[in-house]
């Protein structure tokens, strides 16, 4: 290839990637206004950086749902690496590229039938506007009316810390945003809720957990593109549907299901009442092959591509585990004994909530006056026999427990938890605030490392750590890049208790899951001065947004701080005194 | 729509998906801009669906509409962009040599795939901050403890391998 080619492939290259001069775009224009030639090697290069966007994010997409499907396995630790790329073997995701193109495309093609059908419904809409798109070359005339439907109303509201793709970004952080007919949801990370309500005065509800893409069609009903859905429907004369790349799940009735979709494969878990699977007709071929598949209540329908073309159906067992429903959150209980209770207090710590009682909106502090916590916004309860946790992103509005007492700058520190997390997601479970300070506020933080998808929001470390638990020592509050952090090596368990300990001692940090030592750091500083805890979000409620602020998905126990660090067989007592 | 054009609809555009996203990618060179545009194409296409003459390609037929639709929401983004934009005989001579080489894209597409797997690990994570993530040469220097410069070589010598390797491939096959 000559140094004519290579300099017209780098000013393409340049253009596609606005990395260019205006002088250099000039060149490339009189170059293909001259030469039949260059036109054709702008065309396939223009193809290469097309297919590799497309092809890149598809085979994200794919190992990014390997993680959403098996939450629990092993897989999730070996899939993702340390800087936070999942790692997956090109040749896997090329294998199922074809189906995976067919079907994005299909999909693309259907919904908009559906969309563009329902738009154009008489009587839907109360008002319009109008878009003109005219082909003069074929001549169609057309015009695309989107609005908000008179009937319909459907709203998102981010419940955990939530990143959407920039090119869809239906709410501003935090907040709850009214969505429109045609929107699409790219959620990335995180877990953000759908209300919709039918005209009929049926009332659906989405959790979306990311990495999730959907869009909604004319009538409100979600398209679900790839991704992870639980869904409850209270409905006695609408019916809801949800598109997927490989049929319509139709619902009526009061319904509880889940879903897991990619382009080739969706499963659909019914835990409560009945629906309807239709497969999408132009996999399945054959226009008399299509027929409806009924999906009752404790059922699982799996529909699967197959390379033939043809949909493979296999039936089996709803497996409530793998979505966050009421029942997978009550699988695992935490029992309390009083020796454990004797254990603590015997530890002497300044502060120990155990959230058995909460009085005129405080939870109190077992072991004197100070740091009770006041409850902030809205959290839950469950009880357990014999013992109560505090529940949090139960509720739209968010929440969190605040104490406005500081505690001393001690050199040694001990903090503790029991968790137990609804989600893969960035959730604080504690964290040690300055008040006064308007940044990096933050002296002592315990919390839970999301997916990492996309963003590395740890400045101290150039990695990622998706799915781990984060420990961070701060001294310098107020100063930005300052602190410590130590991360465990392997992923916390989703809807399953787990003790983590937080020590610092005179020279180290160190971290404890589950009575065993997972890291540690160098630290010799003392805690810094003017510090007041918040459980359950990263910042205090007057600064922010609930669901903004990194806010803990799931439940919280036996929370307790102690101005000395903890032996290890004192770590180690705590845990085996719940888990003998 | 009676369901056999939703099937024959879906089918076309399946077919014709890929070289209207670049075609459009080609006269907007911003992924999210083109994908935005390509869902209005997808839009007016179904819309207009009946009114397809069949007896004539459905790419030409598409390309008119994705055309026609660029040059409307262009001249916004060359202003918010401050990017320049092709004159109209370079977009008809563009949307011309999409339709030529119709057959050759759809190949070159398998043939891209089983280069894809050739490439090294680094070279793989240039690519994925660079098409996944949308970044710029800078940011991606920042993300991989590089130089931006050191990453627009990278990106340039990656993609000229590729080129050469499905080059390659589509001439053994031929």
């Amino acid at each position: 290839m000559n140094q004519s080619s290579n300099d017209l492939f780098e000013m393409i290259d340049n253009y596609i990637d606005h990395e260019g001069s205006a002088d250099q775009f000039e060149q490339l224009q009189a170059r293909l206004a001259q030469d039949s030639e260059h036109v054709s090697q702008f065309v396939r290069q223009v193809f290469l950086h097309q297919q590799l966007r497309e092809l890149l994010v598809a085979e994200r997409l794919a190992t990014a749902l390997e993680v959403v499907r098996h939450p629990r396995s092993s897989s999730v630790d070996s899939g993702i690496s340390a800087d936070g790329f999942f790692w997956t073997p090109v040749k896997r995701v090329a294998e199922a590229l074809p189906l995976v193109t067919i079907a994005r495309a299909t999909v693309l093609c259907v919904l908009v039938f559906y969309a563009v059908k329902g738009a154009f419904g008489p009587g839907i809409y109360s008002s319009g506007y109008v878009t003109p798109a005219t082909s003069p070359a074929q001549g169609p005339q057309a015009s695309v009316a989107v609005d908000t439907p008179a009937r319909f109303s459907a709203t998102l509201t981010p419940i955990s810390y939530c990143v959407f793709d920039p090119s869809s970004a239906p709410v501003s952080a935090g907040r709850q945003a009214p969505l429109r007919p045609g929107q699409a949801i790219s959620l990335i990370e995180g877990v953000a809720k759908i209300d919709a309500s039918q005209p009929l005065g049926g009332r659906g509800s989405f959790v979306l957990e990311g990495p999730l893409s959907l869009f909604l069609d004319a009538e409100g009903m979600p398209s679900l593109q790839h991704g992870k859905l639980y869904a409850r429907f209270k409905c006695d004369r609408d019916r809801f549907r949800i598109d997927t790349p490989l049929g319509k799940i139709l619902v009526s009735w009061n319904t509880e299901l889940g879903i897991l979709a990619t382009a080739d494969e969706v499963a659909v878990h019914i835990f409560s009442g009945a629906a309807s699977f239709e497969p999408i007709l132009v996999i399945s071929g054959d226009p008399q092959r299509r027929e409806l598949y009924r999906v009752s209540s404790g059922e699982m329908l799996k529909l699967k591509a197959a390379s033939d073309e043809n949909i493979e159906i296999e039936r089996g067992p709803a497996v409530e585990d793998a979505f966050v429903t009421n029942i997978s959150m009550s699988a695992y209980h935490l029992t309390i004994m009083p020796e454990y209770v004797q254990a603590v207090r015997k530890a002497s710590p300044d502060a120990y909530w155990r959230f058995e009682s909460a009085q005129n909106g405080f939870v109190p502090n077992e072991m004197s006056d100070r740091y009770r916590c006041h409850i902030e916004g809205s959290v839950g309860w469950h009880n357990y026999p014999g013992n109560r946790t505090v529940e949090f992103g139960a509720f739209d509005k968010g929440g969190c427990l605040v104490s406005t007492d500081t505690f001393p700058p001690v050199s040694e520190y001990t903090v503790e938890a029991w968790i137990k997390p609804s989600h893969f997601h960035l959730g604080t479970i504690l964290t040690f605030v300055d008040h006064a300070v308007k940044r990096n506020k933050h002296g002592l933080l315990l919390e839970l490392c999301g997916p990492a998808l996309i963003r590395d929001y740890t400045a101290s470390s150039k990695n990622y750590h998706p799915g781990r638990i984060r420990f961070l020592h701060r001294s310098d509050v107020g100063k930005l890049h300052s602190g410590v952090s130590t991360f465990s090596r392997q992923p916390y368990k989703l809807r399953q208790w787990q003790y983590v300990v937080g020590v610092k001692d005179k020279t180290r940090l160190r971290l404890y899951v589950d009575g065993n030592q997972v890291s540690s750091s160098k630290d010799s500083r003392p805690l810094a001065e003017g510090l007041s805890v918040i459980i359950g979000q990263l910042q205090p409620p007057s600064t922010s947004v609930f669901a903004s602020s990194r806010s803990f998905l799931g439940e919280i126990d036996e929370v307790a701080w102690y101005p000395h660090a903890l032996s290890e067989e004192e770590i180690r007592k705590h845990f085996e005194l719940v888990n003998p | 729509m009676p369901e056999d054009s939703t099937e024959q609809l879906a089918r076309l555009w399946t077919k014709s998906q890929p070289i209207v996203a670049s075609y459009i990618l080609s006269l907007v060179p911003d992924h999210h801009r083109a994908e935005d545009i390509l869902q209005q194409v997808a839009v007016v296409i179904v819309r207009e669906f009946e009114q397809y003459d069949s007896s004539r390609p459905f790419l030409a037929w598409a390309l008119g509409i994705a055309r026609n639709l660029v040059l409307k929401s262009r001249r916004k983004y060359a202003k918010e962009s401050s990017r320049c934009i092709f004159d109209i005989g370079v977009v008809e001579r563009v949307e011309a040599a999409f339709l030529q080489h119709e057959d050759e894209l759809s190949e070159f597409r398998q043939s891209l795939r089983d280069c894809l797997k050739q490439l090294r690990n680094r070279d793989l994570e240039v690519l994925r901050w660079r098409y996944v993530y949308n970044f710029a040469a800078q940011e991606v220097a920042r993300k991989m403890g590089l130089t931006s410069g050191a990453v627009r070589v990278m990106l340039h010598r990656v993609r000229r391998f590729l080129r050469e390797c499905v080059h390659r491939r589509m001439e053994a096959s031929e």
